[in-house]
């Protein structure tokens, strides 16, 4: 009796996950560029897009790629910063991906973040705002940027990616962050951007992060604080008496 | 990309605002009067109200009628980075700190404490209600949770003498780290009545657990503070400062 030995391979998904990610690492794929589609990829491995579908969340999984529905499949930015979003106080968020398009504008930096971010009060900013939230908003972001310090922002896609990978794709690595936290009234169009009730306030989060060199970008976020609660982790680093 | 120009009024905040960054401008400080600063920026009355009705909202200057617009500065600001005790954070501020024990027994856990502490539902927890006076003015109310079974001789200490941080400390509690929550809460009768304040007024509400190095809970706390001259900072710079 002879006993045949079945080779067991590995599953498709796993050996095309492979191979999609040697490509994102030696950069044929690189950081930001989308990748073909669910469809164009299963044809030219010949697999099932199911298939390809479990490679990409997988990649995804590992941090290799953004997937936004309806959209597309982004190779993910590096990352070197230490310092994260989620440092300090962090407000939880909504994981759906949107296929938000935010528009930026640009301003002068005026007296006041000229101040705060350490520039001259004729340099320009781009400044954006945006409604976070997918049915109910949760948050409305306001983002103080010089455009020095990203010359081609709009290219690297701020809807899609987190700013501080922006910036560590940009050589700026965030080292510190500085926050403040407080109460605030809601002016009217705050009120209705986050459809608040007449009197509803709101956690005001000011955070300014910095470069070894100094301040990079400087946000605010205006937070619905009815149903969401702001979180910070600290821990002890001095010996108290 | 287009180019936008910020508002006459948000100029005028945001000039407002550089200014008070300065430290030449305290807390109290009266700003110029609105005749001159009308001079100053060359706006039109409504356009300086619009300005000052904004800075007000965010808590950086109050009115008084008939006298004028004053700074808000200095606001009792507490880093929540370093599991700092209120004690020591009052001590280095330079702030008077009173306790006043409004509440302590023994409870038995619910579900939220248990939670919280990871303990049993019904086990006994030493609860602590504690209000807290900053410079003679009632800042925040404080309601501590402890496992029993872990401290079981802290029934017996004098909260308004003793820190509990460092009773608990002197019982072989490691404070290592911990995590806090922050929301907004209104107050309820007993406590806008304790704040001298208008029932219903928000205040913030935070919510916390500290753990030791093995990360069991030691204590569960939630507190309120007014909102109207405190806030919160978070600095990861001073994590290296020792």
């Amino acid at each position: 009796m002879t006993v045949r030995r079945k080779t067991v391979n590995k599953p498709f998904y796993l050996q095309l996950k492979e191979v999609l990610q040697e490509m994102i690492e030696d950069g044929t794929f690189s950081p930001g560029k989308e990748l073909p589609s669910e469809h164009q990829i299963a044809e030219r491995y010949g697999v099932h897009p199911h298939t390809t579908r479990a490679a990409l969340k997988l990649l995804e999984k590992d941090g290799f790629l953004q997937i936004v529905p309806r959209r597309g499949a982004f190779v993910s930015l590096r990352n070197y910063s230490e310092i994260s979003e989620d440092q300090g106080f962090t407000i939880p968020k909504d994981k759906r991906k949107k296929r938000r398009r935010t528009k930026i504008v640009l301003r002068e930096a005026g007296p006041y973040y000229a101040k705060i971010l350490r520039i001259d009060p004729r340099d320009e900013l781009y400044y954006f705002k945006r409604i976070e939230g997918m049915k109910e908003p949760l948050y409305l972001e306001e983002v103080f940027l010089p455009v020095k310090k990203v010359p081609r922002l709009s290219e690297m896609n701020p809807d899609i990616f987190p700013l501080y990978e922006i910036l560590a794709q940009n050589d700026i690595l965030i080292e510190r962050t500085s926050q403040r936290l407080k109460i605030s009234d809601a002016s009217k169009s705050v009120r209705k951007k986050l459809k608040l009730l007449d009197g509803e306030v709101v956690l005001l989060l000011e955070r300014a992060d910095f470069d070894r060199e100094g301040p990079v970008v400087f946000m605010r976020y205006y937070v619905r604080s009815e149903d969401l609660a702001i979180e910070v982790k600290f821990k002890r680093n001095r010996i108290n008496k | 990309m287009k180019f936008v120009e910020p508002m006459a009024w948000q100029k005028v905040k945001e000039q407002l605002m550089a200014d008070m960054l300065s430290d030449d401008v305290k807390d109290g400080d009266r700003l110029d009067s609105e005749r001159k600063m009308m001079r100053r920026f060359g706006v039109t009355r409504d356009t300086l109200r619009r300005a000052f009705v904004e800075l007000r909202r965010e808590g950086l200057i109050y009115s008084v009628p008939a006298s004028g617009h004053f700074v808000v500065k200095n606001k009792n600001i507490r880093n929540l980075r370093d599991l700092q005790s209120l004690t020591d954070w009052a001590k280095e501020q330079r702030i008077v700190l009173e306790t006043e024990v409004l509440k302590q027994r023994v409870i038995e856990a619910d579900n939220e404490i248990a939670k919280r502490l990871r303990l049993d539902l019904g086990s006994p927890v030493f609860y602590l209600q504690r209000l807290r006076m900053l410079d003679g003015k009632l800042s925040l109310i404080e309601n501590s949770h402890i496992s029993l079974s872990r401290f079981p001789g802290i029934g017996s200490i004098d909260f308004e003498s003793k820190s509990l941080y460092q009773s608990m400390e002197e019982m072989g509690a490691l404070f290592s780290h911990g995590e806090e929550e922050i929301s907004v809460t209104h107050l309820n009768r007993e406590e806008a009545g304790l704040f001298d304040l208008p029932f219903g007024s928000p205040a913030f509400f935070l919510r916390s657990v500290v753990y030791d190095a093995d990360d069991i809970p030691l204590e569960y706390l939630y507190s309120v503070h007014p909102y109207k001259y405190q806030s919160f900072r978070y600095d990861s710079a001073e994590e290296n400062r020792e």
